[in-house]
C-alpha cells in the first residue's frame, strides 16, 4: 500500500468551508448545516474506498451532502424545512462590501426562488462548478441546469430591479467581480 | 455583455457564499475527521501488526 494515507483527508478539509456554506444554503441554520456536513463526512469516509484516484472529490461531497439533506426532508417533512432556506440566518462574518439592508434584499429575493433553481444558481455561482458538475450533483440534465441557472438569474434580476436596484449603477461593484466574471 | 444588476446579484451570491466560508471549520468538526483518520490508522497499524506474526 503505497497510497498517501491522509491525502483524503487533507482533501476534505480543503472543501469543508465551501460543503459548509452550501449546506447553510439548504438548510438555512447553522446548527442544521453543521449536523448535515458531519453526516456527510462520516458517510463519505466510510465510502471513501470507493472514491477512485483522479474522483472529483468536491463534487462526490457535494452529491452526498445534498443526497443526505433530501432524504432527511423526506423522513422528516415540515420539521427539517423549518426557516425560508438561504442565507436566512444572521452571518457571524458580514459581507463588509455591501450594506445590510442591501443584503437583506437580496437574501431575500434568494429566499424567494423555488429550491431547484437556488440549488443551481449556488453551485454555479459561488461554489464555483461547472455545469457539468453541477448537472450531476443535482442528478440532472446540463441543459436542465443551464435552464434553471438561467431563470434564477432572471428572477433575482426582477426582484431587485423592482425593489430599485436599477438605479445604483456600478459604484459598489468589488475587485472580484473583474476577475470572475466567467461564473454565473 | 452583462448588466450591472446581473454583475452586482453575481457578486453578491459570492458574498454571501464567501461569509459562511470565512467563518472556518467548526472544531467538533475537525475533531471527527481526526477520530475518524485516527481510527483508520489504529485499524491499519493493528492489521500490518497480525500480518506480520
Amino acid at each position: 500500500m503505497s497510497a498517501e494515507p491522509t491525502s483524503f483527508k487533507r482533501e476534505m478539509l480543503a472543501t469543508l468551508p465551501s460543503l459548509r456554506a452550501f449546506a447553510v444554503s439548504l438548510t438555512g441554520k447553522h446548527d442544521k448545516a453543521d449536523d448535515l456536513v458531519q453526516d456527510t463526512v462520516m458517510k463519505a469516509w466510510a465510502k471513501q474506498s470507493s472514491f477512485e484516484m483522479g474522483t472529483n472529490i468536491k463534487a462526490r461531497l457535494f452529491t452526498i451532502l445534498r443526497n443526505e439533506f433530501y432524504s432527511q426532508m423526506r423522513k422528516r417533512g415540515r420539521e427539517v424545512q423549518d426557516s425560508d432556506g438561504a442565507f436566512t440566518e444572521r452571518l457571524s462574518v458580514h459581507p463588509s462590501q455591501y450594506g445590510s439592508m442591501d443584503m437583506q434584499d437580496f437574501k431575500k429575493a434568494l429566499a424567494q426562488l423555488p429550491d431547484d433553481q437556488r440549488e443551481a444558481v449556488i453551485l454555479i455561482g459561488a461554489s464555483g462548478f461547472s455545469y457539468e458538475e453541477a448537472a450531476e450533483i443535482c442528478d440532472c440534465a446540463i441543459g436542465t441546469m443551464k435552464s434553471r441557472v438561467s431563470r434564477a438569474r432572471t428572477r433575482l434580476q426582477d426582484i431587485l430591479k423592482i425593489s430599485g436596484e436599477a438605479d445604483y449603477g456600478p459604484d459598489a461593484v468589488s475587485a472580484q467581480v473583474t476577475t470572475h466574471n466567467h461564473s454565473f | 455583455m452583462m448588466g450591472w444588476v446581473q454583475i452586482r446579484t453575481s457578486a453578491r451570491l459570492r458574498a454571501l457564499y464567501g461569509a459562511v466560508q470565512d467563518e472556518g471549520v467548526p472544531n467538533q468538526l475537525l475533531d471527527l475527521l481526526e477520530k475518524l483518520d485516527s481510527a483508520e490508522q489504529a485499524q491499519k497499524a493493528k492489521t500490518a501488526s497480525r500480518d506480520g506474526e
